[in-house]
């Protein structure tokens, strides 16, 4: 850095455009879009500095005598980012610049070989791509604070960040192997976390971190306890409960693993798997907490009449035929369901027959439950909804939670063809009576 | 595994979540859920404070291990931007 300089005090450098009469100009900063390769040690006055030397650059005039670039180093020189006094970048840090002292026309001599400046993925403190990592490196952040983020804000945005993780895992190129000196990764690629980038590589290859197995231990131990609960689930107080309970302690055990991390090994990067596993439990918490609050929650699974969920719209008709059938039975797991008894009418019904009694049962899990009515069929209603409404003619929509209703709805005519006995139940939805004449 | 220096977010979010794993279990087995915003407000406001602390502590860190690279009479990296 301080190597002698051949050029005499107070002479102009000769350059390429030594021809070139310059004139005196004031200059704007060191920031300026002028090269000022020509400079003296640090123990020299600053001499006449021939800007513009640059191949291919236009000749620029010497700044006035006396001046002195402010924050005068070797990071002075990229535009635009000037260094406090005195401090001085690692060595991996820098971009290659030639020495201030020479002369031109002759090779200088290139202390550290040009520094990749792209952003990598990080081959020693990665988990899944090493994207958090080479970006945090780049960026000068914490890789742990970076990776939670990055969580958070897949979760927040419904997965569309976790495309962009893809994406910049294509588009990053890996970190070069085996690490070259000045290239990223080359002072942690011993094992452990990085440093900060700022912190340089010279310092970090002096005192290479310990690779710690905590973390990979502690996940170890979780996971079997998460394998032990579930094999001995069926001892937790109830189905709805267990995962949550599962939840629970393998975030526990997570959470101490990063408490001695604190003091011995490195687990912070347990935080990542942490906060998605602390809100899946969380969810379950509250749903085992609804699901035992409410006495009626099986209602919300009804299986088919084959045995499995049946999701779907479905219309149930119901024909005279089908009175020698009864009682009827009509399930639907989720969707919206219309029980049409329309076709039950007096013309369906032979003259002078007595009047017909049919029982039907309709379940729907979630959904909606629409019966249709002919107003010369006699109901007996027996309605409940879990969480819902329940609307019948002639009564005002009651909705709510655990909602019940007992109700008949009279035929028109005075001796009715069909007496029907329907027993609807929904969990979640509403049921709606609708009478047609 | 050799001791070290404190990391202070490890030690925030580890007893973050050996807390809310304890809370998760025992409320799943007693069909209870704790307040929603209480455990949104207590994570972050756990994380974030962990995270000042080790920013705080890496940044005396930093100063201390700047000082003793003086007295060797070695350059220390310093970051312009802590």
């Amino acid at each position: 850095m301080s190597t002698p300089d051949p050029t005499p005090a107070g002479e102009p450098i000769p350059g390429p455009d030594a021809g070139v009469s310059p004139s005196p100009q004031p200059h704007v900063g060191a920031s300026g879009d002028t090269a000022t390769t020509a400079l003296p040690g640090p123990d020299q006055q600053p001499t006449t500095v021939l800007a513009g030397v640059g191949a291919g650059q236009p000749p620029q005039p010497p700044y006035p005598p006396g001046y002195q670039q402010p924050g005068y180093g070797p990071g002075a020189q990229q535009p635009g980012y000037a260094l406090p006094p005195g401090y001085q970048q690692a060595p991996s840090e820098q971009p290659y610049q030639a020495p201030y002292s020479a002369p031109y026309g002759q090779p200088t001599p290139q202390p550290y070989p040009p520094a990749p400046q792209r952003i990598t993925r990080s081959r020693s403190d990665r988990v899944v791509g090493g994207v958090c990592g080479g970006l945090a490196r780049a960026w000068n952040t914490d890789p742990t604070l970076l990776r939670i983020l990055t969580v958070v804000l897949t979760i927040v945005t419904g997965g569309a960040l976790l495309l962009g993780y893809v994406i910049a895992w294509i588009v990053m190129p890996d970190d070069p192997w085996p690490p070259q000196p000045g290239q990223p990764g080359a002072g942690y690629a011993a094992g452990g976390n990085p440093p900060y980038a700022g912190q340089g590589t010279a310092a970090m290859a002096a005192a290479p971190r310990e690779r710690s197995y905590l973390g990979w231990m502690v996940l170890s131990v979780a996971v079997l306890v998460a394998g032990l609960i579930t094999l001995f689930g069926v001892a937790l107080p109830s189905t709805a409960a267990a995962p949550a309970i599962l939840g629970g302690v393998v975030l526990a055990i997570l959470g101490l693993g990063m408490v001695v991390g604190t003091w011995y090994g490195r687990a912070r990067w347990l935080a990542v798997l942490a906060v998605p596993v602390a809100l899946l439990t969380f969810g379950g918490v509250a749903a085992n907490a609804f699901v035992q609050s409410n006495p009626n929650w099986d209602r919300w699974v009804v299986e088919g009449s084959d045995g499995r969920l049946a999701i779907g719209d479905q219309t149930w008709r119901v024909t005279p035929d089908d009175v020698a059938d009864s009682p009827l039975d009509y399930r639907i797991s989720a969707g919206d369901a219309v029980l049409d008894l329309r076709a039950l009418t007096a013309a369906g019904a032979a003259e002078g027959r007595p009047e017909q009694r049919l029982e039907i049962d309709a379940s729907v899990g979630v959904g909606q439950l629409q019966v249709l009515v002919p107003d010369d069929v006699r109901l007996d209603l027996t309605a409940s909804v879990d969480v819902g409404e329940i609307s019948v003619p002639g009564r005002a929509p009651e909705g709510g939670t655990q909602q019940s209703l007992t109700t008949t709805l009279e035929a028109a005519t005075p001796r009715p063809a069909y007496l029907v006995t329907l027993d609807a139940v929904v969990g979640a939805g509403s049921i709606t009576v609708e009478v047609f004449e | 595994m050799k001791r070290h220096e404190p990391d202070w977010f490890s030690l925030a979010a580890g007893l973050l979540f050996t807390v809310l794993g304890v809370v998760f279990a025992v409320a799943a087995a007693n069909g209870w859920a704790p307040d929603g915003r209480w455990v949104a407000s207590g994570t972050l406001i756990a994380l974030g404070a962990g995270g000042i602390a080790a920013s705080v502590a890496a940044s005396r860190r930093e100063q201390r291990q700047q000082a003793l690279a003086g007295e060797r009479g070695e350059d220390w990296p310093s970051d312009p931007f802590a």
